[in-house]
C-alpha cells in the first residue's frame, strides 16, 4: 500500500499540510508566551499611571512644552503618545500656532513606534514593528534586549527633534513660496490673541 | 464601600442647573459614553463618590444600575438619550438643548462644559447643617433620653453619612486606617480597570495580529520562503548603505503614503527581519537601524486627519501635507545613519 | 474620478432610528455601542480608516442614493475616527450646525439594510 503512488501523494499533503500549521501554531504559542505576558503587565501599569496623573496636568504641561522647538519636537510628542496614545495624541497639536502644527504632528507620528519598546500600552495596536524585529533579538542576544529599547527609544526622540526643525522649516518655505503669507500671519495674530480652539476657560 | 455625594456645576460655557449626586446599592455606575476608554470627569466622579466607572462602549450596563452618564456629544446622539431615559447626564462639551430630541434635556438632569474643576465633594457644613436639623427635631420627638443632647447630635450625623467617613472626621488613628483604606481602594479600583483595559486591546488588537503574522511566520519558515528572503534581503538589510537605500525607497512621497496604513507593511517586514536575526542571518548590530529604515513611511498616510485632530486650519493641511512628504526623504536616510551609529552602544 | 474616504458596513438598524430618518437626521455609530444608543442609531462594523477629513463638496452614499456634503461640524471628524459616530441632517440648511454633525443635501433619507455600505467619497 506504501507503494501506491496515489496514497503517496496524499499522505505527503496530509503530513506537509499539518506540518505547515504545526509550525504556525509553534510560531503563535512563541509569540503569546514571550511577548504577551510583558506587555499585559505593561499595559496594565501604564494604563494605571495615566489615570493617576490626570488629563489637567498633563495639558498643562504639554502647554508649557510647546514653547519652545527643543521641547516641542522631543517632550510634547512624548508627553501626547504617553497619555493620549495613538491617534488622540495629534490632538494636541491643537495648542501651536498653525505654522507649526505640521511639524508638530510629523515628529509626534515619528515617535508611535519607539515610544513601545518602554510604554507598549502608546500604539498597542502596532506593537510589531518593534516587537517584531526585538522578539529576533531576544532570540540571538538575550543580554542586549533592554538596551536596544533604551536605544530604540533614545534615537527616537533624536529623530523626532530632526524631523520637527526639518518640517518647521520646509512648512516656512512653503507658506512662503505658495503666496499664503497673509493667511498665516492672520493665524499668528489669532493665536496671539489666545484665540486656540478647544481650550476652555 | 461607602458612597458619598458629590455636586456638579456647569463650567464657563455649559448649561443646566447642576446636579447633586449620591451612588446607591443599586445605581452604583458611572457609564462613561466618550470612547477611547473612561473619561478623565467619569474617573473623577467615580473617584469621590465610590461608584464604579465604567466604559460604556465596551461593557453592557442595564439602566437602573446607572447613577449618571459621562458623554462628550456633539449635539444628536448621547445628549438626548440618556437624559430622554432620565439618567443624569454630565456634557464634557459646552452643549445646550439641541437636535431632535431637544424636548428631553432639562436643566435638572443635564449640565453641560463640565471638567475635573466643576465636580466637588459636598460640603460637609452643608451635609452636617442638614443632619444636625434633623438631629433637632428627632431630640424633639423623641423627648426624655438619656442621652445628651450633644451626643444625640453626632449620632444622628451618622445617619446621612457612613461610618468610614464619621470614623474619618473624628481623626486620630481610626481616620487614617479609613483614608489609607479608601486609597488603597482606589488604587486597587484604578488597576483592576487599566487591567480591563489593557485586556481588551490585547483580545482585540493583539491577539489577533499575533495569529495572523504566526502564520505568516509559519507559512514562510515551513515552505523555505524565508531562506528565499534571507538570501534576498540580506543583502540589502545586511549593509548600512543598503538600510540607507531602504530608509528613502519607503519615504518617496508616491509610496509613503501607501505603505503607511495600520503600520501592517511595517510590523510584517519587522517581524521577517527578527527572524532574520534570530536565526543569525542578520547581525545583532543591525536591530537599531532596521527599525528606522522600514519605519520612514510612519504616518504618511494619516498626514490629513492627524492634522484636523489638532484643529489644523484648510491651509495648514495643505501646505503641511507636501512638508512632511518631502522632508521625509531627508530625514528619513538622517534617521538610519542616526541609530547606525548608537547601534555600536549595544 | 471619486475616491472613498470612508466606507462602512450596515450591521444593525436600531428600532427607533426609523423615526430619526423620519425626521431627516441620521445617526452613526461604530460596533460596539450601548444598548441605548443603538436603538437610535445605524449601527455599522468593519469601517476603513478615514483617508482624509470629510470636507464640504464630498459625497455620501447611503441606502442607495447619493448626497453632497454641505458643512461639517468641528468634532464630526473626531467622533468619526475615535468611535465611527457621525449625525447627518439632510436638507436642513437653517438648522445650526451641531459641532457633531454633517449637513448634506439631496433625496430623501431611506432605511438601509443590513449589510449595505455607507460611505463618503471624494469630489
Amino acid at each position: 500500500m506504501g507503494d501506491n503512488p496515489v496514497m503517496r501523494g496524499i499522505s505527503w499533503f496530509a503530513e506537509h499540510f499539518i506540518g505547515l500549521f504545526n509550525e504556525s501554531a509553534t510560531q503563535f504559542a512563541g509569540l503569546v508566551t514571550g511577548i504577551l505576558p510583558l506587555l499585559m503587565v505593561m499595559l496594565t501599569a501604564m494604563y494605571a499611571i495615566t489615570t493617576w496623573i490626570g488629563e489637567e496636568r498633563v495639558t498643562r504641561a504639554i502647554q508649557w512644552a510647546g514653547r519652545w522647538a527643543v521641547t516641542r519636537y522631543t517632550v510634547m510628542p512624548f508627553l501626547a503618545m504617553l497619555l493620549l496614545t495613538n491617534p488622540m495624541a495629534y490632538t494636541f497639536g491643537r495648542f501651536l500656532p498653525e505654522r507649526y502644527k505640521p511639524a508638530f504632528y510629523d515628529s509626534t507620528v515619528s515617535f508611535c513606534h519607539p515610544i513601545t519598546a518602554l510604554f507598549p500600552h502608546a500604539n498597542a495596536g502596532e506593537i510589531f514593528v518593534w516587537a517584531g524585529v526585538s522578539a529576533g533579538v531576544m532570540q540571538a542576544a538575550p543580554d542586549k534586549y533592554a538596551t536596544l529599547a533604551v536605544l530604540y527609544f533614545m534615537v527616537g526622540l533624536i529623530v523626532i527633534l530632526i524631523r520637527g526643525i526639518a518640517t518647521q522649516w520646509m512648512t516656512g518655505v512653503l507658506i512662503k513660496r505658495g503666496g499664503h503669507e497673509e493667511t498665516f500671519k492672520r493665524y499668528d495674530e489669532a493665536y496671539a490673541e489666545g484665540k486656540i480652539q478647544g481650550v476652555a476657560e | 464601600m461607602s458612597y458619598q455625594t458629590v455636586k456638579i456645576v456647569k463650567g464657563s460655557g455649559g448649561w443646566g442647573d447642576g446636579l447633586v449626586l449620591t451612588p446607591t446599592d443599586e445605581r452604583h455606575v458611572v457609564l462613561s459614553v466618550t470612547g477611547g476608554g473612561v473619561h478623565p470627569v467619569a474617573a473623577k466622579i467615580a473617584e469621590l463618590t465610590g461608584a464604579e466607572a465604567i466604559d460604556g462602549f465596551n461593557t453592557h450596563v442595564p439602566d437602573e444600575e446607572v447613577m449618571a452618564v459621562v458623554i462628550n456629544c456633539g449635539g444628536t446622539a448621547r445628549i438626548g438619550v440618556y437624559p430622554k431615559k432620565r439618567l443624569p447626564t454630565i456634557d464634557i462639551y459646552p452643549g445646550s438643548p439641541t437636535g431632535p430630541l431637544a424636548q428631553f434635556i432639562t436643566p435638572d438632569i443635564f449640565v453641560s462644559d463640565v471638567g475635573i474643576k466643576q465636580i466637588s465633594l459636598v460640603d460637609e457644613a452643608t451635609a452636617a447643617a442638614a443632619a444636625s436639623a434633623a438631629a433637632q427635631t428627632q431630640s424633639k420627638e423623641g423627648g426624655a433620653s438619656d442621652q445628651s443632647s450633644t451626643t444625640t447630635a453626632t449620632a444622628t450625623q451618622e445617619r446621612p453619612k457612613t461610618v468610614s467617613q464619621t470614623q474619618a472626621e473624628k481623626g486620630g488613628l481610626m481616620s487614617w486606617v479609613v483614608r489609607f483604606g479608601n486609597f488603597i481602594g482606589y488604587v486597587i479600583n484604578t488597576l483592576l480597570s487599566s487591567g480591563r483595559q489593557a485586556l481588551q486591546i490585547i483580545l482585540q488588537t493583539v491577539l489577533p495580529f499575533m495569529a495572523y503574522v504566526g502564520l505568516l511566520i509559519g507559512i514562510v519558515n515551513y515552505t523555505g520562503i524565508s531562506q528565499v528572503l534571507a538570501n534576498s534581503v540580506t543583502p540589502l538589510a545586511s549593509n548600512p548603505l543598503g538600510l540607507l537605500l531602504l530608509s528613502f525607497i519607503v519615504a518617496i512621497p508616491v509610496l509613503s503614503p501607501i505603505l503607511g496604513p495600520g503600520a501592517a507593511i511595517a510590523q510584517v517586514v519587522g517581524v521577517l527581519m527578527g527572524t532574520q536575526i534570530g536565526a543569525g542571518a542578520l547581525p545583532v548590530q543591525y536591530a537599531l537601524p532596521t527599525l528606522f529604515a522600514i519605519d520612514g513611511q510612519v504616518g504618511c498616510d494619516f498626514i490629513p486627519v492627524g492634522l484636523s485632530l489638532g484643529e489644523a486650519k484648510p491651509e495648514t493641511v495643505s501646505v503641511g501635507v507636501s512638508a512632511v512628504l518631502f522632508t521625509r526623504m531627508v530625514t528619513s536616510p538622517i534617521a538610519v545613519a542616526i541609530a547606525y551609529l548608537a547601534s555600536f552602544l549595544l | 474620478m471619486s475616491t472613498t474616504l470612508w466606507k462602512t458596513t450596515v450591521a444593525s438598524v436600531g428600532g427607533d432610528a426609523g423615526d430619526m430618518i423620519d425626521a431627516g437626521v441620521l445617526i452613526l455609530f461604530g460596533d460596539p455601542v450601548p444598548q441605548a444608543l443603538a436603538d437610535i442609531s445605524v449601527v455599522h462594523t468593519d469601517a476603513s480608516t478615514l483617508t482624509r477629513p470629510v470636507r464640504p463638496g464630498d459625497s455620501f452614499e447611503f441606502a442607495g442614493a447619493a448626497y453632497t456634503v454641505d458643512e461639517v461640524g468641528d468634532h464630526a471628524m473626531i467622533n468619526l475616527i475615535d468611535l465611527g459616530h457621525i449625525v447627518l441632517y439632510v436638507n436642513q440648511p437653517d438648522q445650526k450646525l451641531l459641532p457633531g454633525a454633517i449637513k448634506v443635501s439631496g433625496p430623501v433619507f431611506g432605511t438601509p439594510a443590513s449589510g449595505e455600505t455607507i460611505s463618503f467619497s471624494g469630489a
